[in-house]
């Protein structure tokens, strides 16, 4: 019996350490030193690797943990940034790998199922699969920087001990899967997921409950006459893809829906629209003689950031910029030649198709009854058993049940035929604007708005992509029982470009690209208020010659400029106590600014007040800016049953604005600052809260070209960029919202946030050789 | 005798100290076992905690646990006062002797190998 006592006790004492408690981690991966997180360093040593297949490559850490990359080609680039995407991001490229490939079950458990569910059934691994295998035939050279860029990181993380991985996955309790070729391929998945992927046509369909057509008309109109401010003033329809069309008269809503879709997913919710700004001034506007190009893309302020900065050196050529964890190529940045930045086109690229369906598993389709091919799904799920369900494949895309109706999806994501990253290679290589408008034809989803400039002083704005055109012009779950019925994935292009600009200067904030009644209906899109763009004109086109220190300027402006549009009805409504901050406000956003906290509370509560009032518990209102505009013209505004008074409506609006506020920050309006009310809250990316920063004052609004989304504000500019092209090498300066690198608690994991807060940039080091360099770690491969 | 046992220490905080500073689970339970059943002869549990906790600051020394790294994790762990490293090194060192004792127990009894002369003499 003594024999065995100890050996007993051995036994329960590690396999408590390798138990899965209460579906936490084994507690051996944390706590027994050979595999705990203590052996983690964040010291930068040079290290010489040997034995790679790219001899002679070189990268050198500077002072802000930006890579230089000096390779011989294209292929050690990549090799090169593979290794440091896996360094710096290994954990949030696992997750994003994960998340697309719906295997996120599988190492955070039973929580994320729903998520994984939803992936699962566009099935994008095999989608790529197929996608990379046709890359392969047709083109190699392409091919063999994604291998590259997989070997690198491969190789980083292949090198690490069990105690070296990144925090994160101590944590959660599980290694870094190795990198797969076809990895750029997923991650415009999920970055279409990102920029792309909105159910307001489930909504839209639900109107018709609440709503007569004719004030679905009134208050989601196609083109709202205020919004009508256009990427492109210079063009007209007979310019766009859809000339054949203007005359269209589109519908309003499609097929009522039959269920009962409160409880939709909206992504793109209106009142939180942040979306992105780019802007570039012509050498001719430009007080250096040189053309200058701005780029700010507001994605979720998270922990790491979307944007990874990287500075290329491929045989002597140089190139800088904002790489994502995913892509070998910069994805917003500038070579010696040309600068581009890019913003969300901004249009509705999820279509959802209503089946008509039979007992025997067939759906109808042109008349005839086709079957539907049912596949079988399995989740691996932390702690529980594998999750097992099944979907069905149609002709418009994979289906699922939502309360009983079958609904095909039919999303921009499921394209193929472009090529994203050849698209970048190419203006890796373009030696002007017209390089690059050719290099952007290779470029498929999600579309984008890209801003151009270029040594010689010129700029150029195009907006490259699929659209998704429709035949049906309604709104709304849509018929899908012809094979007409499915819109179709047309590249743009051609044809919505304006190169050299006679104003000198052109910008995007993700607003409509033309002010033609046709083309918001064929793209059954509702663009982002216009407020952005509007202050970014007036700024650019008042100012004679532009500097730089009036760019950052820009950058930075919190003025709020929808407040024109309420100033009048918020001064005359607004009770004498809050009545005395707003007549003097210039609708700046500061941190101080107690106005700016009266008005940014009001005017959400009267547009969630009126939305009550219009469509009861139905969780959905018009387009704020149109509302907004409403307002600003009529007395009253139409119900499904009688109206409702305007000032009654304000009424009731500052009532509960300013009880809720009294009760948040207490009695005395003087302590109502913006910088209270409205906070940034940088996320870690797990959601792990020790690793997220705490809220801290906001400055800007969801309207202002600083922008800040509405509460809790998690979403602003990830990255600001500002480049002079001169001729001897762009002058550029970068910042970001945290830092370059992904492990918390690293020096550089948010050391960017004061910086970016404060509205400063760092220049950035234009280096051609290594030898120029004043780096914090070297790492020579040999 | 005694400087044999001076050998079997050394080899014993040597094994553990290897155990311990490859990144490797693996060798660390293989570590501890051999110091258990190296040599034939019974040993108290307090003999190889000792060892591993010296092993340990060894190892400790050699790798200090960066303030950074443990900021970052006493973040999610509820630990209040007790720096990450103590609470590791005190579970990593009671895990090696618990292992260590119980391959040491497993031998069963445990005999002086009689000496070949003493057989020959009979």
């Amino acid at each position: 019996m003594r024999r065995i006592l100890w050996p007993l006790i051995g036994l329960i004492a590690v396999g408590a350490l390798f138990f899965p408690w209460a579906n936490l981690p084994p507690l051996a991966n944390l706590l027994l030193y050979p595999s705990s997180p203590l052996h983690l360093s964040y010291q930068s040593e040079d290290q010489k690797i040997s034995n790679t297949d790219y001899p002679g490559l070189e990268i050198h850490y500077d002072d802000r943990g930006v890579p230089h990359i000096f390779a011989k080609d294209q292929e050690a680039m990549a090799f090169g940034m593979g290794y440091v995407h896996a360094r710096d991001r290994s954990f949030q490229l696992e997750m994003l790998r994960r998340t697309v490939s719906g295997r996120l079950s599988e190492v955070v458990g039973a929580r994320a199922l729903p998520r994984d569910r939803w992936w699962a059934k566009f099935d994008f691994d095999s989608i790529a699969q197929v996608q990379w295998e046709e890359m392969q035939r047709q083109d190699p050279a392409l091919s063999a920087v994604f291998k590259a860029y997989a070997r690198g990181f491969n190789h980083q993380i292949n090198s690490l001990q069990a105690g070296e991985k990144p925090l994160e996955f101590h944590l959660l309790g599980f290694e870094p899967s190795p990198m797969l070729d076809y990895a750029p391929i997923m991650l415009v998945r999920y970055m279409d997921y990102v920029l792309s992927y909105g159910e307001n046509d489930l909504k839209f369909s639900a109107l018709r409950r609440y709503l007569p057509d004719s004030l679905v008309e009134f208050y989601f109109p196609w083109q709202p006459p205020y919004a009508q401010f256009p990427i492109y003033p210079e063009l007209s329809a007979s310019d766009s893809l859809f000339p054949a069309h203007q005359n269209a008269k589109p519908g309003f809503l499609g097929i009522p829906s039959e269920a009962d879709f409160i409880g939709a997913k909206v992504r793109r919710s209106d009142r939180n629209e942040v979306g992105s700004n780019n802007w570039a001034v012509a050498a001719s506007k430009s007080n250096t003689g040189h053309a200058f190009l701005c780029n700010d893309t507001h994605l979720g302020l998270d922990l790491p950031g979307t944007w990874y900065e990287v500075h290329q050196v491929v045989a002597g050529e140089v190139y800088h910029g904002m790489s994502i964890p995913g892509a070998p190529y910069i994805i917003s940045g500038f070579s010696q030649n040309l600068a581009w930045g890019m913003t969300n086109a901004t249009w509705d690229l999820v279509d959802f198709h209503q089946l008509e369906t039979n007992d025997e598993g067939e759906y109808r389709l042109d008349g005839q009854w086709e079957k539907l091919e049912h596949k079988r799904v399995r989740i691996p799920v932390k702690g529980a058993r594998p999750y097992e369900f099944e979907y069905a494949q149609s002709y418009f895309g994979p289906v699922d049940s939502l309360h009983g109706v079958p609904l095909a999806t039919r999303w921009v994501a499921q394209a193929s035929g472009s090529s994203e990253m050849k698209a970048f290679y190419q203006l890796y290589q373009a030696e002007n604007i017209d390089d690059g408008y050719a290099a952007l034809q290779h470029f498929g989803h999600p579309p984008q708005n890209f801003v151009l400039a270029d040594r010689s002083g010129q700029i150029g704005m195009l907006t490259a992509g699929y659209a998704l055109v429709h035949h049906d012009l309604r709104r709304g779950i849509l018929p899908g029982t012809q094979r007409q019925d499915r819109a179709a994935f047309v590249h743009q292009g051609s044809s919505l470009k304006v190169l050299r600009p006679e104003k000198g200067w052109n910008h995007s904030a993700n607003q409509q690209q033309l002010s033609d009644d046709s083309l918001s209906p064929r793209l059954n899109t509702i663009y982002a208020p216009t407020a952005r763009g509007r202050r970014i004109s007036q700024m650019l086109s008042e100012k004679e010659q532009i500097d730089r220190r009036y760019l950052k300027q820009m950058h930075n402006d919190v003025l709020d400029a929808e407040w024109p549009l309420l100033k009048e009805l918020l001064v005359e409504t607004a009770p004498p106590a809050a009545r005395r901050y707003l007549q003097n406000w210039e609708g700046y956003c500061s941190e101080e600014s107690v106005a700016a906290t009266l008005y940014n509370a009001f005017k959400w509560e009267l547009h969630t007040q009126f939305s009550q009032r219009l469509l009861g518990d139905f969780d959905f209102g018009p387009p704020t800016e149109h509302f907004f505009w409403l307002l600003s013209q009529r007395e009253s505004l139409p119900l499904a049953e009688g109206r409702v008074e305007k000032s009654e409506l304000c009424q009731v609006a500052w009532d509960s604005c300013l009880q809720n506020l009294s009760d948040q920050f207490g009695p005395e309006m003087e302590n109502w600052r913006y910088g209270r009310y409205h906070q940034i809250h940088m996320r870690h990316i797990a959601r792990i809260e020790a690793f997220s920063r705490e809220p801290f004052a906001a400055k800007g609004s969801p309207r202002s070209i600083r922008v800040s989304s509405n509460l809790p504000a998690t979403h602003g500019p990830s990255k600001r960029i500002l480049v002079e092209m001169a001729p001897d090498g762009p002058i550029a300066e970068t910042v970001l919202a945290g830092g370059q690198s992904g492990q918390p608690g690293h020096p550089h994991y948010q050391d960017q946030v004061e910086s970016w807060y404060a509205g400063d940039y760092y220049p950035v080091h234009w280096l051609s050789h290594s030898a120029q360099g004043n780096w914090q770690q070297s790492i020579k491969f040999e | 005798m005694k400087a044999k046992n001076y050998q079997y220490i050394f080899l014993h905080f040597t094994l553990l100290t290897g155990g311990l500073i490859f990144q490797n689970l693996l060798y660390f339970f293989i570590s501890a076992l051999l110091v258990g059943i190296l040599p034939r002869r019974r040993r108290a549990m307090g003999y190889y905690w000792l060892l591993s906790l010296a092993a340990m600051a060894l190892a400790l020394f050699l790798n200090p646990p960066q303030a950074a790294v443990q900021e970052a994790i006493a973040g999610v762990l509820p630990l209040g006062k007790l720096p990450f490293w103590l609470l590791v090194a005190i579970i990593t060192s009671l895990v090696q002797a618990i292992s260590a004792t119980a391959a040491n127990r497993l031998l069963g009894k445990h005999k002086e190998k009689k000496r070949i002369g003493a057989y020959l003499r009979r």
